[in-house]
């Protein structure tokens, strides 16, 4: 895996909702600019969050 | 026998340390700071935020644009490998509310690609519409400009073909048979 490959990769798990909790524990402090903090300032601006729709995810049906 | 093209080992203890930006502790731990100084650099200087949106108005995509601008914050010295890992979304997401905000549709990077123009199709659309502007001029259906367009003499010297006198007159290569002049009737007795 490429340097590019695992940017994309973080991207996308960003994209998905996953956040470096381990990060957040050790600063013992929430992240302030997390997706959900750019999703409001999207809506605020008129953007639609970005969805699983608009990511190609697919979502596994549930037998 | 092969020579050995690398460092040797401990070489690194031979030079003096901290030559380069990322040799240093990186300016950035915490995340939001990070954060925060992308965002000054993106929307502070408008060269950089018109560059970055002019490459994706071009195509490139949102996670190739991202990974440019980590690279170079690591290469300053800003944050360190695995912290530009963490930082991608965050900065992926600025970039794609910029772009949205500007009117563009962002890629992200993983969707299927879009077919890109090659040079063929853009030879092709210009001679769709020469021959389209022509066709207008002259009237003559655009299929037609198009095999003339495909049949016209290329180069400085060559001679370019009139489409239409070519096309009224008939015959090969815009060259047309004489046709004899009208002969008066003749008088077979007839009164006058």
């Amino acid at each position: 895996m490429t340097f590019e490959d695992a940017i994309r990769k973080a991207i996308k798990a960003y994209f998905d909702g996953l956040g470096p909790d381990q990060l957040t524990q050790a600063h013992g402090k929430r992240q302030k600019y997390n997706k959900k903090y750019f999703d409001r300032v999207g809506k605020a601006n008129g953007v639609e969050p970005i969805g699983k729709d608009v990511l190609g995810i697919k979502t596994k049906a549930k037998s | 026998m092969a020579v050995v093209q690398g460092p040797i080992p401990g070489e690194n203890f031979t030079s003096d340390r901290k030559n380069y930006p990322w040799h240093r502790p990186p300016q950035h731990t915490d995340l939001d700071t990070a954060i925060e100084d992308v965002y000054k650099r993106l929307m502070g200087d408008e060269e950089v935020s018109t560059g970055i949106l002019t490459m994706i108005e071009m195509g490139a995509d949102i996670s190739t644009v991202t990974d440019m601008i980590v690279h170079q914050g690591i290469g300053a010295g800003k944050w360190t490998p695995d912290f530009a890992l963490l930082l991608a979304g965050p900065v992926a997401h600025i970039i794609y509310l910029m772009a949205k905000g500007y009117g563009l549709d962002p890629q992200l990077g993983w969707e299927p690609k879009r077919t890109v123009p090659t040079v063929g199709f853009f030879k092709q659309m210009k001679k769709i519409n020469e021959a389209s502007m022509r066709s207008a001029l002259t009237g003559i259906d655009i299929d037609t400009e198009m095999k003339l367009a495909d049949r016209q003499p290329q180069g400085a010297l060559s001679l370019p073909v009139d489409p239409a006198s070519k096309e009224l007159k008939g015959g090969i290569g815009g060259m047309s048979v004489p046709t004899p002049p009208p002969t008066p009737p003749e008088n077979n007795g007839a009164p006058t």
